[in-house]
């Protein structure tokens, strides 16, 4: 499979993607759930096996234990994250994960030799189901203590770190009695290699694009704290925290520097089909695209109209400025450079050229203001500029900036949902009719 | 749309690259008719509309080819199944199971394979060609209907009681030099055989599934009127063929008055209501009378006193099960109430009702747990719905027989009467629901669209429609 010249589709096809929560074996906190803490957790790892795979929500499955995992999908591998995994980078990963299941002989996971039975560590197992479904769909193996007959090893003589994380557990063909502690996957491993198949520790290439919060191997609530909102100063000694804030900064920030000054095509969300007799009076709309012109095109044009133009991006407010001033709707490559090979008309939806030239000169010609704001970020700032726009009829253009990967990567659910209320409550109270365009933010978790 | 999600579709689909040609129709006698541009958009959205609700495929992954060969390099799954623009596939979850059987059984070509040529030939109405054995043997083309001398492969076959013929498979017989009338897919049948393959026709079991199109077939007027004009009754001389089509799109749909289900639920998302609000509140309320969604939108929108809810809907008992639950119900107990009302509600009109979703409505156990299933998005607790139901119970409603499509002067007329200040429509997906692509015309359900948004926009002071506006249903 690794030769696919699609390595994102070919995983698709052959991998379920399933996310599960089980308790944390051998965790310095202990085995008690945080329930709100789960929640961000299970939502990063959503977030990042989206974006890093191109699946959709409801291509990921949600699963109570790694049995059950694999009983539901029928797919040649299983993926099974513990929320708090993250997959993350380029196309590269799919490519290491494709590689990864040429060599899944049935279980592909952290080995882990702390004393009692081998196991494997609860972030992240890649499993062969065809093999599982060979061996006659053995029990993966919970955490337990006491005696069991297991098949014996023989272990790596290299780690992938320490003395505890063998490369590889080859067969023997022999069995023993251990009084021990067991972890997850001690009994597929043990039925693996009862079975002859070497069980395999990630190889190098996919172990570069995985991160995991150790959460409940630190303060569960300090890290809850902090992944509510990342952008906050962090003042903490487990390192382990300090890295995975410093990850997750580092991609929300080099999102918004991809987009920066795209002219942005269609919307993929619907604009209400309304209509104001008197004209809409005010619209907010984010500097970056074109929603504004997307949404005046639909509700109508009104040369009295306010646009506020706003972005936390300042670049994306120089360029409207500049397409405002200067652009006359012609050729937007020439005049932004040609890294913006757009078609205006017609992929904003114009019906022709000429209806978008139209459109383009009375839009220039009404009133423009430029706010530097992130209304998630600075739920306050947009309220205030709510309240210094008061007018009859407002909308709102927030696009999914309250829903986006660099909106969940930064802020937990009750931050994105309470920015969001806030801009409601401002216009409720500043407008006689005001309508939100844009999606709002949801729970980006199944189950 | 209620599009079914089902595994078997979406096997399907991983499987399958849909086609939509707009080949000239073959016949060995005669050759190959002319198209007509006007017919072949219509008869293309239907193709189209049908695949996608059917299979559950976007719209935008089903291609339009000039050709069969074009449609097989267009793109790489393993299978393409192509259909000339007419071809209707219409099913759900039984549809997708049969197809992947066929998926299966396709060696090479699936079709309609006739003899009456000079060689065997596909009816282009529909063909399912398997892409992997296609590449295997060559990438040979398809075969385009033509006179001429060629060197084909001899098949085995025999007739069948119905006058056909059975799959052909590989003879032992060498190949033999043909002259005559060559129609679509000759040149693939002969690959085929000589690849080893058989060439399927299409079994018997997908018959219930296809609905074929006989437009170039007969008298191109008769077509002309009843796809482009409307006409959906046609006239008693009308060709075979187009009486077929016609009772297809009018009958089988259910979309004549008589057997339109009664909505008692809505499955729709909350996900078209916008998120908006008015400080002097909404003043009217034109809604559809299916299910509940018209609270769920008012609750999220807002509503006073002053708010006048005017039921509209082209179905009477659903108008009058709504009537009798604005009047009558409580708010409490649904199911008891459904349970209660049905006869008399079924006493009201001559004709035996029907209901969606029937099977949930056996018990009122099973009604309340579809009502929750429905409420549940938009209103967070019992108190929540039933502050919600008392107040709206006690604003002004008005019950309209309609229907959006075939009255559009009385819809008019409705929202002039009573469309005010802030004012909404809740259309749902009437341009775009089965009942309305297979009636009208594209150019009919814009202007119907068109007529009924100017008329509520030109007599308030803001006009919302909530649901889809009509669209264009044409491959990409």
């Amino acid at each position: 499979m690794s030769g696919a010249s699609d390595p994102k589709r070919l995983l698709r096809e052959h991998v379920d993607f399933v996310l599960v929560n089980v308790p944390p074996f051998d965790a310095i906190a202990g085995h008690t759930p945080f329930p709100d803490l789960d929640l961000r957790l299970a939502e990063l790892t959503a977030c990042f096996t989206m974006a890093t795979f191109d699946l959709q929500l409801q291509d990921l499955s949600f699963a109570d234990s790694h049995d059950t995992a694999l009983a539901r999908g029928n797919k040649d591998f299983c993926l099974i994250q513990k929320f708090g995994h993250i997959f993350q980078g380029s196309d590269d990963v799919a490519t290491a994960l494709l590689q990864a299941t040429d060599t899944c002989a049935f279980l592909m996971g952290h080995i882990m030799e702390r004393g009692g039975y081998y196991y494997l560590h609860d972030q992240c197992v890649l499993v062969n189901r065809r093999a599982w479904e060979r061996l006659e769909r053995p029990a993966f193996g919970k955490p337990a203590d006491g005696r069991k007959t297991v098949a014996v090893p023989r272990r790596s003589t290299a780690d992938v770190h320490d003395d505890y994380t063998p490369l590889f557990l080859d067969p023997t063909g022999r069995e023993t009695e251990q009084d021990a502690a067991y972890g997850y996957g001690w009994n597929a491993i043990s039925q693996s290699l009862k079975a002859g198949i070497q069980v395999a520790n990630w190889a190098d290439a996919p172990r570069r694009w995985k991160h995991y919060c150790y959460a409940y191997y630190g303060d569960p609530a300090e890290w809850q704290r902090a992944l509510g909102d990342v952008t906050q100063s962090l003042h903490t000694n487990d390192s382990g925290l300090r890295g995975i804030v410093d990850f997750l900064k580092q991609a929300a920030n080099e999102i918004p520097n991809k987009i920066v000054a795209l002219p942005g095509t269609a919307l993929p969300f619907d604009i209400p089909a309304i209509r104001f007799n008197g004209g809409l009076d005010c619209l907010f709309a984010p500097a970056r695209g074109f929603s504004a012109n997307l949404i005046l095109n639909a509700v109508g044009i009104h040369d009295a109209a306010r646009i506020v133009h706003y972005d936390h991006n300042e670049a994306a407010l120089t360029l409207k400025r500049r397409l405002i001033a200067h652009w006359d709707g012609e050729d937007f490559t020439a005049f932004a450079g040609p890294e913006h090979p757009i078609a205006f008309h017609h992929d904003l939806g114009f019906e022709s050229k000429d209806s978008w030239l139209r459109h383009w000169q009375r839009f220039k010609g009404l009133c423009h203001e430029f706010i530097r704001l992130d209304p998630l970020a600075e739920p306050d700032a947009m309220v205030a500029a709510v309240q210094t726009n008061t007018a009859k009829t407002v909308m709102v253009a927030v696009d999914d900036c309250f829903d986006d990967s660099s909106a969940l990567i930064r802020f937990d659910w009750h931050r994105r949902k309470a920015a969001y209320d806030s801009l409601i409550g401002a216009l409720k109270a500043n407008a006689e009719l005001y309508v939100v365009v844009g999606t709002p933010p949801r729970r980006r978790i199944r189950g | 749309m209620a599009f079914s999600l089902d595994a078997d579709q979406a096997a399907v689909r991983r499987r399958v690259d849909f086609c939509i040609v707009k080949l000239p129709v073959f016949d060995p006698s005669l050759g190959t008719s002319l198209r007509d541009d006007a017919l072949d958009v219509r008869l293309e959205e239907l193709t189209t509309y049908f695949t996608v609700f059917s299979f559950n495929t976007p719209r935008h992954h089903i291609f339009l080819a000039r050709s069969v060969d074009e449609a097989l390099t267009a793109s790489d799954k393993d299978y393409c199944l192509i259909q000339n623009a007419g071809h209707i596939f219409y099913g759900h979850g039984g549809l997708a199971s049969d197809m992947l059987k066929v998926l299966d059984d396709c060696q090479f070509v699936t079709g309609r394979i006739l003899d009456r040529g000079g060689y065997f030939y596909v009816d282009e109405q529909c063909v399912l060609v398997n892409r992997r054995a296609w590449e295997t043997a060559g990438r040979p083309s398809f075969g385009v209907p033509h006179q001429g001398a060629r060197t084909v492969a001899v098949p085995a076959f025999a007739p069948t009681p119905t006058g056909g013929i059975s799959d052909l498979t590989p003879s032992k017989f060498s190949d033999i030099s043909v002259t005559g009338r060559f129609g679509y897919g000759w040149n693939a049948i002969s690959a085929g055989l000589t690849a080893g393959h058989t060439v399927r026709q299409w079994p018997s079991f997908m018959g219930r599934w296809m609905v074929d199109c006989a437009a170039y077939r007969s008298d191109l007027g008769t077509w002309r009127e009843a796809l482009l004009e409307n006409v959906v009754a046609p006239r008693p001389t009308a060709p075979p063929g187009l009486r077929s089509y016609l009772h297809f799109l009018g009958i089988t749909l259910g979309s004549e008055d008589t057997t339109r289900p009664i909505f008692v639920f809505n499955s729709e998302a909350d996900a078209d209501i916008p998120v908006m609000g008015v400080r002097d509140s909404i003043d009217t309320a034109f809604v559809l009378a299916a299910g509940f969604k018209s609270n769920r939108i008012l609750d999220r929108i807002g509503f006073a006193d002053k708010t006048e809810v005017v039921f509209y809907d082209y179905n009477a008992p659903a108008l009058a099960l709504k009537k009798m639950t604005v009047e009558e119900w409580d708010g409490v107990d649904f199911g008891a109430f459904f349970t209660a009302v049905r006869p008399r509600l079924e006493a009201m009109f001559p004709e035996k009702l029907a209901y969606l979703q029937s099977d949930v409505l056996h018990t009122a156990g099973a009604i309340n747990k579809e009502f929750q299933e429905e409420m549940r998005g938009t209103f967070e607790s019992f108190d929540h719905w039933i502050a919600h139901w008392r107040r709206f119970k006690t604003l002004r409603h008005a019950y309209v027989h309609l229907d959006l499509l075939r009255q559009t002067d009385d819809i008019r007329a409705m929202i002039r009467h009573r469309a005010k200040g802030h004012s909404f429509m809740w259309i749902s997906d009437a341009f775009n629901a089965p009942y309305a692509v297979a009636r009208f015309s594209w150019p009919h359900r814009r202007k119907a669209y068109d007529s009924l948004a100017d008329a509520l926009a030109e007599g308030t002071a803001s006009s919302l429609l909530i649901g889809g506006a009509p669209t264009l249903w044409l491959a990409s």
